[in-house]
């Protein structure tokens, strides 16, 4: 007899999982929305997304980029949400976390939905079924099966590595496992059945306080303002704590971070037959940009060096073609007049206890809405040799002072000859 | 007292002096005219112009000819003339001289044009054009990141040459038409030595602000000492094609640089306050020997970014003083 139960268990479990996939879209769908941005002026949308409902007060999790342009002008847009029922109403802007793309939402009147999602207490297996929902280019909802393949490794900004079609419109959409609990929220794609959710933890982060009072609209900025500066402290104690290796770039020695923070790439014109120099490349930079809107991303960093030599070249003419290589640097991140000052620069020769003898350049651009965070711009070209040198180049998107300074400082002390 | 004609060009200019110390000549195409003009519209005698001796004014009376005799431009048979007044025979023009008007004072020799005959000697101007070649040859070779190859640049740099000589060649034809002398020796010897000082001061600004960290007021020091070589040399195209003045070369050359110089500091100005990711900033690197100072240290480069750091600061918060203003 007991054996029996157990053999009925396993059969009504395997029963659920075979039909999930039909089931899971009839029995939530109520629980899921379409979110629209509609535009003041003309009266229609300007862009859409999905969203779910996570509690019976009507509150609904979705990305920070999807309601991106409400957050940055809300006098010229507002939220609506269009529900499986063709029913029509507006939303306000409850939380936001932007380091992270999401973005709570409340339906303001109070005919909302009586279901709601749950969220899983844990991640799944790699490996297990798991389930995107949402509007891909408003053709409707629709349910997408794709296999969870653990947290994406080297990344600060922590993604889910989903396999599975996520489309245009489906962005804030739940992915739910087989028991339909919420495991992640879709967010990205990198096209080729690659996609990218954001994780279970940082859902329960900003809905964990359950304090779900809207934010007014003038704190709207000063929240973003807040979280980026909490991010950038956060990631430059990763930079700090991590184990800086030195490694031979050409006859130099040049810094690089140990581990999976950032990823690299290299490169050399050694095919080159008919070049007269030499130049090897070493380029490291987060995957992951923070979006705030169309216009601005931040959080990025880059780092590359270029080791340049020639046999051919005499000291004029090689410093003459050095020149060259170090000019025209630009900013790491897209950002838009309203957004950032000009760069400014500071340029001098500084010499650091390795005897390597720099050109060093430091600009400076000043966040518009953001006090005191700041995209830096480091280039600099070492001066010891005849017809050989280093150039050593940085860019850091929305950073303090002082995360700046003490970078700039350990960057350039870090650079030896071998 | 004479009466004295000027023979005019199309244009005005004196072609030549007559002087006559009679009181009455006679003007035509026969021999024995004292005036002869070669001119086959007018008549073998044509006119007979005369003095009176009391009080010097001179008369004219046309010896009924067939194409007649225009006093600035009206025809008449006879009358009085005066100063600059021009007669017209056929096709030859005739300006009356006044004899009673002193001439304007003359101008003093210049010393300079002693100073700076060398210039006009012929082995000096080509020198200087050949080491100019010379010149922008090196520049191309430094400036070059593949295979250098000197026939292939040799059209390059002559055709940029070419280009350079409109200059002095257009001084020149000027002065062979106003001064009917062209000086273009002279021309292109300045026009080489000058490129010569632009090349000079570029090479040393590189150097000043590589080694001073591109301070700003370098930019406009340098923007001065361009201007006023550019000045001198336009001073010294005009003195050698042209008899004027010292204030009026002087009028004229500021103008003729400030034409050039605006232009081009307004161009580089332009969009300058525009937004730009990229960010402005001196890139220039020279090789060790010409390391003039000696260098700081990381520490003291990062904190002297804190200025920078704080002109930013600022800078937003008028920005956002300003908007705010604006809104209200």
């Amino acid at each position: 007899m007991r054996y029996m139960f157990f053999a009925l268990a396993l059969y009504s479990a395997m029963g659920f999982a075979q039909q999930t996939a039909q089931n899971l879209f009839s029995h939530y769908q109520s629980a899921l929305y379409q979110i629209r941005i509609i535009e003041l002026g003309s009266g229609n949308k300007s862009s859409i997304g999905s969203g779910f409902q996570i509690n019976d007060s009507g509150v609904l999790v979705t990305n920070y980029h999807v309601v991106s342009e409400f957050v940055y002008f809300p006098e010229k847009y507002r939220i609506e949400y269009l529900a499986a029922d063709g029913s029509v109403g507006d939303l306000s802007l409850v939380n936001i976390d932007v380091v992270n793309d999401l973005a709570l939402v409340q339906v303001k009147s109070g005919s909302n939905s009586a279901d709601f999602f749950s969220l899983s207490s844990s991640l799944p297996e790699q490996g297990s079924s798991i389930y995107s929902l949402g509007n891909p280019h408003d053709l409707g909802m629709i349910v997408v099966p794709g296999t969870f393949n653990g947290v994406k490794k080297n990344s600060f900004y922590q993604r889910i590595h989903f396999t599975g079609s996520i489309n245009p419109g489906m962005s804030g959409g739940p992915v739910v496992n087989p028991e339909g609990l919420v495991v992640g929220v879709n967010v990205a794609t990198a096209g080729n059945q690659i996609g990218f959710l954001v994780p279970l933890t940082k859902i329960h982060a900003l809905i964990g306080t359950k304090n779900f009072t809207p934010l007014a609209p003038e704190d709207y900025k000063k929240v973003i303002a807040s979280q980026l500066m909490v991010n950038q402290q956060r990631l430059f104690e990763r930079l700090e704590q991590g184990v800086w290796k030195s490694n031979e770039l050409g006859g130099a020695k040049i810094p690089t971070l140990e581990g999976a923070l950032l990823s690299c790439w290299g490169d050399s014109n050694s095919a080159d037959q008919e070049a007269l120099y030499l130049s090897v490349e070493n380029r490291c930079s987060l995957d992951e940009e923070i979006f705030l809107h169309g216009g601005l991303r931040t959080g990025g960093i880059e780092i590359e060096f270029e080791w340049l030599e020639s046999g051919e070249f005499g000291a004029h003419r090689f410093y003459d073609f050095f020149s060259g290589s170090i000019s025209g640097a630009g900013a790491g991140n897209q950002a838009g007049k309203n957004d950032v000052s000009n760069y400014q620069c500071k340029q001098d020769i500084v010499a650091n206890t390795h005897d390597v003898k720099t050109k060093s350049i430091l600009c400076l651009r000043a966040y518009k809405e953001f006090a005191h965070l700041y995209d830096v711009l480091y280039i600099g070209a070492t001066l010891n040799h005849e017809s050989q040198g280093l150039i050593s180049h940085f860019t850091l998107a929305g950073v303090s002072q002082e995360s700046a300074m003490r970078f700039t400082k350990q960057f350039v002390g870090a650079i030896a000859w071998q | 007292m004479a009466i004295v004609l000027e023979l005019l060009s199309r244009k005005d200019q004196t072609l030549k002096y007559f002087k006559f110390n009679k009181p009455e000549i006679l003007v035509g195409r026969d021999h024995h005219c004292d005036l002869r003009l070669e001119d086959p519209y007018i008549s073998a005698e044509h006119v007979r112009i005369t003095q009176d001796s009391q009080d010097h004014s001179i008369f004219f009376e046309d010896c009924q000819t067939i194409n007649g005799t225009l006093v600035n431009k009206q025809s008449m048979a006879s009358g009085k003339l005066h100063g600059n007044d021009i007669l017209k025979l056929g096709r030859t023009r005739l300006k009356v001289v006044n004899t009673n008007q002193p001439v304007s004072a003359a101008l003093p020799l210049s010393q300079l044009e002693e100073s700076l005959n060398w210039l006009s000697s012929s082995a000096v101007a080509i020198l200087l054009t050949l080491a100019y070649l010379v010149l922008s040859m090196v520049f191309g070779f430094t400036n070059s990141v593949e295979a250098y190859n000197v026939f292939d640049m040799l059209p390059k740099e002559m055709g940029q040459m070419a280009l350079l000589s409109a200059w002095p060649i257009v001084f020149a034809v000027m002065g062979k038409v106003f001064n009917k002398e062209s000086r273009v020796v002279s021309q292109f010897s300045i026009l080489w030595l000058t490129l010569f000082i632009f090349y000079g001061l570029y090479l040393l600004g590189k150097l000043l602000s590589f080694n001073f960290n591109a301070p700003e007021a370098l930019v406009w020091v340098e923007l001065i000492v361009y201007s006023l070589v550019l000045f001198g040399f336009i001073w010294l195209s005009m003195f050698f094609a042209f008899h004027q003045t010292n204030k009026r070369r002087n009028i004229v050359g500021s103008m003729m640089t400030l034409v050039i110089v605006v232009p081009v500091v307004s161009i580089g100005m332009l969009g300058s306050s525009d937004f730009s990711a990229k960010p402005d900033y001196n890139s220039i690197l020279l090789p060790p020997i010409y390391q003039l100072r000696p260098a700081s240290d990381v520490t003291t480069f990062v904190e002297n970014s804190r200025t920078l750091f704080m002109e930013l600061d600022e800078r937003i918060e008028r920005e956002g003083l300003a908007e705010q203003s604006a809104d209200d």
